[in-house]
């Protein structure tokens, strides 16, 4: 057989196997991929962010919603603590309900950070366009982390 | 077929020397890249306590023992061994293959968490063009031409998928400059959260102040990517790769997203390399065959008398 011929049935296949596995696993099987990245342009997305705060305050200004510039004590640099900023949104996007699996899996994300003193308040932070096609932003205060625990947002839904 | 496979693969021609280096730095890069986001996906998984959203095999295997411990290095060692054999051409011919499956399992381990990640796709497929070369031809030159013609092929048909996926998702109002303004935002946020401050750069600046160039820069990326395709013929290949690392850059000033690996392989396999490397050797050949008893090329001449330190030719 030609090399040719070879190549074409080599990548005929490629393509088949490429083909079969994105149609059966949602776009996705690394490496293959249908790249989906900014396909959905407009819709309302979700991020998070992670701010320290101490411990005194209490549940009613902790769980309260706000704009990015009243956020409760200060933005944590989670890269510098080695937890990817995008998996935790998705982690919080996808997450409805609390049980005690979610909050251990969150927990341990944050292995690195010293929380002895302190604690971590995640946000889901919602954007969304407004009217005026200017870029409406909301954090929502998610889960409250003290230590090796965390508490869920009680106005969220906890089993 | 028979102008595809040429212009992909291109197995009639004699391969230059310029074809082999740019070969061969592609597959160093491919190996290298492969190798450190394996590592970076075991030492990340540390602080992973549960497959949560499984993707890829981990669909099927219960991936939770990579995690919190010392496996997920194990498998990148073993990813780093069979990726040497490969490279070496000493191990088996399935060495990429198999190297390729556990980079998989990595791969389904860390980003079963919340989201997938896109940065090491194509590094992945370009290590699959690699294996499956390996497996299929025995000869040096067929595995070259047969690999770079693969990449070329997958790198093209991501671009125009993902433009393809763009246009079904939105629709033709996807370069609407709001939607950009969405992103910067989002991206502002992610940034913020990951190192703590955030300042708008110049271009984006100007974008906020200027919608319309939003609309023009967004359109000017879906265009370039719906060309993606392009890559597949020879003639087109020199303008179409430069225009995606364009558009990357483009996507990197106006919403601080780094491909860093799509544009080191981009830049491989779409900059003219061989050809100036070829050029450069058919100069050298000459000069040496107009006068024997040179025995370093001068490249650069100043129009001076001055000599560099240790610089012997006359």
């Amino acid at each position: 057989m030609s090399p040719q011929k070879k190549s074409m049935r080599a990548v005929g296949m490629v393509f088949t196997v490429y083909a079969l596995l994105c149609a059966t696993h949602l776009g996705e099987f690394w490496p293959f991929s249908i790249y989906p990245m900014f396909s959905s342009a407009g819709q309302p997305w979700s991020r998070a962010v992670v701010t320290e705060v101490d411990p005194d305050w209490s549940a009613a200004e902790v769980w309260q919603n706000v704009g990015m510039d009243d956020l409760l004590g200060e933005i944590v640099p989670l890269e510098e603590y080695g937890v990817a900023q995008k998996d935790l949104a998705g982690y919080l996007q996808r997450t409805q309900q609390w049980d005690d699996r979610q909050i251990r899996e969150i927990a341990a994300l944050f292995a690195r950070y010293p929380t002895q003193d302190k604690h971590l308040l995640v946000y889901k932070v919602r954007g969304e366009l407004a009217a005026d096609d200017s870029v409406s932003i909301e954090a929502i205060p998610v889960l409250l982390i003290a230590g090796e625990t965390a508490y869920p947002n009680p106005d969220l839904g906890h089993p | 077929m028979k102008w595809l496979a040429t212009n992909l693969f291109d197995f009639e021609t004699e391969e230059t020397l310029g074809q082999r280096v740019v070969f061969y730095t592609l597959e160093a890069f491919l190996v290298a890249f492969t190798i450190k986001f394996c590592w970076e996906w075991a030492s990340y998984v540390q602080n992973v306590a549960g497959i949560a959203y499984p993707v890829g095999l981990a669909r099927y295997i219960d991936l939770s023992f990579m995690l919190q411990n010392g496996i997920a290095f194990v498998n990148a060692a073993l990813v780093t061994g069979l990726c040497l054999l490969g490279v070496t051409r000493k191990g088996p011919t399935w060495a990429y293959l198999a190297a390729l499956v556990l980079a998989h399992v990595q791969y389904a381990t860390r980003y079963s968490f919340g989201k997938i990640g896109h940065g090491s796709n194509l590094v992945g497929m370009g290590l699959l063009g690699l294996a499956v070369a390996m497996i299929v031809f025995q000869d040096e030159q067929l595995r070259r031409r047969f690999t770079m013609g693969f990449v070329y092929l997958f790198t093209g048909l991501a671009y125009t998928l993902a433009a393809v996926a763009k246009l079904i998702g939105t629709g033709p109002s996807w370069p609407s400059a709001k939607h950009l303004l969405m992103w910067m935002h989002e991206r502002q946020v992610d940034v913020l959260a990951s190192y703590g401050s955030f300042e708008w750069n110049p271009l984006q600046e100007i974008v906020l102040e200027h919608l319309t160039l939003g609309t023009v820069l967004l359109a000017f990326g879906l265009l370039v990517e719906l060309c993606g395709v392009l890559v597949w013929w020879r003639k087109s290949r020199y303008l179409i790769l430069p225009l995606l690392v364009g558009m990357h850059v483009g996507i990197a000033l106006t919403m601080n997203i780094y491909f860093d690996a799509f544009v080191y392989e981009l830049m491989i396999i779409g900059l003219p390399w061989a050809a100036g490397i070829d050029r450069l050797n058919a100069l050298r050949k000459q000069v040496r065959a107009e006068d024997p008893h040179i025995r370093h090329l001068k490249l650069f001449s100043s129009g001076s008398n001055t000599r560099s330190k240790g610089d012997t030719t006359r």
